[in-house]
């Protein structure tokens, strides 16, 4: 049984599977992480990114496969979370920007669309690392454009089999994955999707479709992707009010109504059999007057883009208030950690570190809520730095992110502040605070390993300088004073210790007490941090 | 030849006996402790005393300028010798001691009386006193004294380091929200004085590293020029010391004039503040 074309409920279908598999699969994609420690959030991110992605797409109740696909985009996008989410969220958009315009798509459409999202997705990180996921996609793309079939299950099949090879040889790429005996973990959840997409397909038991695809409404307004997306930021996921009268002979209300459906919202058809007057808010104002002229004669068009009556409001609104001259967004975890931030100059701290990743659409909420148009945003995590990125690119409000990747470098930046500053000093003096400090993390191993010559146990303490593994061991003690003869070079150094929930504390200050005598002349400082997962954070400076 | 006066105020932070020694006239502010009589800035309350009573018991302390009577008694006292006065002062942003001062001089019609703003405070305002008495002492004529104070008025730096800004806040001598930032994680703020006014500068943690950031900050601006300097503590002799040591030999200067900081200041600044004068020698 050959399938020729996939509309937009197969690629519900496939996104559904998708979102099953990687939820089943999510923990153990986890848990393939370089170094042992409990961060491994990418199954877990992904699956969040895809799950925002599916909510989308199947509130269009169109079987169109473009819109399907905008919309999965949209989903993907406002959901990212993660470096890996941020990646297939830019592979959904490069999907998206390929189907646009199609109503259904061929073999050689989709293999054009994974060719597109492999693109947007290189284009979306700064250096591609290859053995990543990013190799996983090119390799899946390739796959589809070298197996010239029309049947669509083939290509499938063929994609999924690329993409196998590919994320098996990620270790021969990445020495770290080959260090650690594992394969890539983005990569991973990528071949889940596309195992999930191709499962879901063959249970679907699709009957053979024609190979012709109907002609698609080729008047369809070319909405850019960004500005439903920047719509979808501020509540408006629909953009257009399109309104218009239909004048002709027994007109088919109620059918005009459920076609239109599909398009948007705020929907109204009323009138009679000789004239209708018609309402609604749409992406696709096009495609509405495309429908409606297939009844009769359109007269009275309008057609207003909501996005900017909206942000003319909102900036007349916005005269009255104070507002900063630029407010800071800081990511952190723990009710010490949190405190601090703000007493240091944060408008807010969202919640989020290793484990939790705040999405691209948790930055944009909060950006638009804080009172300035100028937002400052501390990621204090790496794998948050690309969704605060993206949402940089989506915001209204002019953000800057300063590429903190821990809590000590988010601290020491915002310990820079200096309120007689404008922005740009401000930003720069931030960036320059990052280099200032240096970051020990204390965690437990998420299972055995052998990493430099250290065989590491499940469970066992490790101990992490600047994201570098340097020591394991079951006792504290040992662990700590590890790190400070690494860590502690001559004197006048100031140690912060951030001590996370769970911890003995006095364990702790008997470790200080001996580490202030051992390294006289530098100050050691502990503070109640209360973060999860890390044992300890640890600053020096 | 016109006898020419030097007349200040008591939060110039002069040690006795350099005041002794060029006969300045020092007109004290006041601090006043609770519900308690004011008491006399360096007269009825020396810097130990008062720290004593600021760090051990946890009095806080206000302050207020002397009254234009208090100046015109001075003032008129002098004058009636024949002398001519130069009343140099702390900076009119921070206190109404030279309003008193103007006012005073506006009662003693026919006197040749100049008050100045000095835009600066403690050592700052104590070098410039210093340098125009010494200037006086050797026969320098009121004009060429008065070019040299208006010279000093423009290039003397204050540098200070504090161990809160909470008294700074409480005084009102700095915006209530940056009293807000750093209360925690032992920070210092550095802080200056830019136009007479208390400016912050950085947010450093940890008092020594404060110290060493301090002797940075004042290496670059002060450069490779000559300078008279000066180091105020009050009171933190062992971070005096610190900053002496590294601070000192980085610069081109004689021996810095060592001082205390007075109840007036350290009502203002708290305990354990620390700071650094320096102005290019003329």
């Amino acid at each position: 049984m050959a399938v020729y074309s996939f509309d937009g409920d197969d690629l519900k279908t496939m996104l559904r599977g998708a979102v099953d598999l990687l939820e089943q699969t999510k923990e153990e994609i986890d848990s393939l992480n370089v170094f042992p420690v409990p961060d491994g959030d990418t199954g877990t991110n992904m699956y969040q990114t895809l799950s925002s992605a599916l909510k989308e797409a199947l509130g269009i109740e169109s079987n169109h496969i473009g819109l399907v696909a905008e919309a999965c985009a949209r989903g993907g996008l406002i959901g990212a979370r993660g470096n890996s989410g941020v990646i297939l969220s830019q592979v959904l958009q490069g999907f998206a920007l390929s189907l646009h315009s199609k109503e259904n798509a061929s073999a050689a459409d989709i293999s054009d669309a994974l060719e597109n999202g492999t693109q947007m997705a290189y284009r979306a990180v700064m250096i591609p690392v290859e053995g990543t996921i990013l190799t996983v996609v090119k390799k899946s793309a390739e796959g589809a454009a070298n197996r010239h079939s029309r049947d669509l299950l083939r290509v499938m099949v063929a994609v999924m089999k690329s993409a196998i090879t590919a994320l098996q040889k990620t270790p021969d790429l990445l020495p770290v994955l080959k260090q650690a005996g594992v394969v890539d973990a983005g990569g991973k959840g990528f071949v889940t999707i596309l195992e999930g997409a191709l499962q879901a397909l063959k249970s679907a038991s699709p009957t053979a479709k024609t190979p012709s695809p109907k002609p698609t409404a080729r008047t369809a307004s070319r909405v850019q992707g960004l500005l439903d997306f920047q719509s979808s930021a501020q509540s408006l996921s629909f953009n257009y009010c399109t309104e218009l009268i239909i004048k002709g002979n027994n007109l088919p209300g109620d059918t005009i109504k459920a076609q239109l459906f599909p398009f948007g919202d705020s929907l109204m058809v009323v009138g009679d059999t000789s004239t209708i007057k018609v309402h609604i808010h749409s992406n696709h104002p096009g495609l509405v007057l495309e429908c409606c002229l297939k009844y009769g004669s359109l007269s009275d068009l309008k057609i207003n883009n909501m996005s900017e009556q909206y942000n003319e409001f909102i900036s007349e609104d916005k005269k009255n208030e104070p507002g900063k001259p630029f407010a800071i967004i800081s990511v952190g975890a723990g009710e010490g950690i949190s405190s601090i931030m703000k007493n240091l100059g944060a408008d807010t701290v969202l919640a989020g570190g290793q484990t939790f990743n705040p999405s691209t659409g948790e930055f944009l909420e909060i950006a638009a809520q804080v009172p300035s148009s100028k937002v400052i945003i501390l990621p204090n995590n790496k794998n948050i730095i690309l969704a605060a990125e993206q949402a940089r690119g989506l915001s209204p409000k002019e953000i800057t992110v300063i590429p903190a990747r821990s809590i000590p470098q988010g601290i020491s930046a915002l310990l820079s502040l200096n309120p007689d500053n404008d922005f740009n000093t401000t930003v720069h003096k931030m960036k320059e605070a990052l280099s200032a400090v240096r970051t020990v993390e204390v965690t437990r191993a998420v299972r055995n390993t052998t990493y430099n010559d250290m065989v590491i146990k499940k469970g066992q303490l490790i101990g992490l300088v600047d994201g570098d593994l340097i020591t394991a061991g079951d006792d504290m003690s040992k662990v700590f004073n590890d790190i400070l003869k690494k860590i502690v070079e001559g004197s006048g150094n100031l140690v912060t210790v951030y001590y996370g929930e769970n911890v003995n504390i006095n364990e702790i200050e008997v470790l200080l007490e001996t580490a202030r005598v051992k390294y006289s002349g530098n100050d050691f400082e502990l503070q109640k941090g209360g973060q999860p997962v890390y044992d300890l954070i640890i600053s020096v400076e | 030849m016109n006898k020419i006066r030097i007349v200040t105020d008591s939060t110039a932070d002069l040690p006795k006996e350099l005041i002794d020694k060029h006969r300045i006239v020092v007109v004290p502010l006041k601090v006043i402790f609770n519900d308690e009589e004011p008491l006399l800035d360096g007269v009825d309350i020396e810097t130990e005393q008062f720290y004593r009573r600021q760090v051990e018991k946890k009095e806080y302390s206000r302050t207020s300028q002397p009254a234009p009577a208090e100046f015109y008694n001075v003032f008129s006292g002098i004058t009636a010798s024949g002398a001519s006065i130069i009343s140099i002062h702390l900076s009119s942003a921070l206190s109404g001691t030279c309003q008193s001062a103007w006012i005073a001089r506006e009662m003693l019609p026919g006197s040749d009386i100049d008050v100045i703003d000095s835009k600066s405070a403690s050592m700052g305002l104590g070098l410039i006193v210093l340098e125009a008495a010494r200037a006086a002492d050797n026969g320098k004529t009121k004009k060429e004294i008065l070019d040299l104070i208006g010279k000093m008025i423009s290039e003397t730096k204050l540098y200070f380091v504090v161990d809160t800004l909470e008294y700074l806040a409480r005084g009102g001598r700095i915006g209530k929200a940056q009293a807000l930032l750093g209360t925690i994680l032992s920070i210092k703020p550095l802080l200056h004085l830019n136009d007479g006014m208390v400016e912050p500068l950085e947010k450093v943690r940890g008092k020594s590293r404060a110290i060493e950031r301090l002797a940075q900050l004042v290496e670059e601006k002060a450069g490779r020029q000559r300078v008279i300097c000066s180091i105020v503590h009050g009171v933190d002799q062992s971070g005096m010391e610190q900053l002496y040591k590294r601070l000192i030999p980085r610069l081109k200067c004689g021996e810095p004039v060592l001082s205390t900081l007075g109840a007036v200041i350290g009502t203002h600044v708290g305990p354990r503040a620390l700071g650094v004068t320096w102005v290019p020698e003329s």
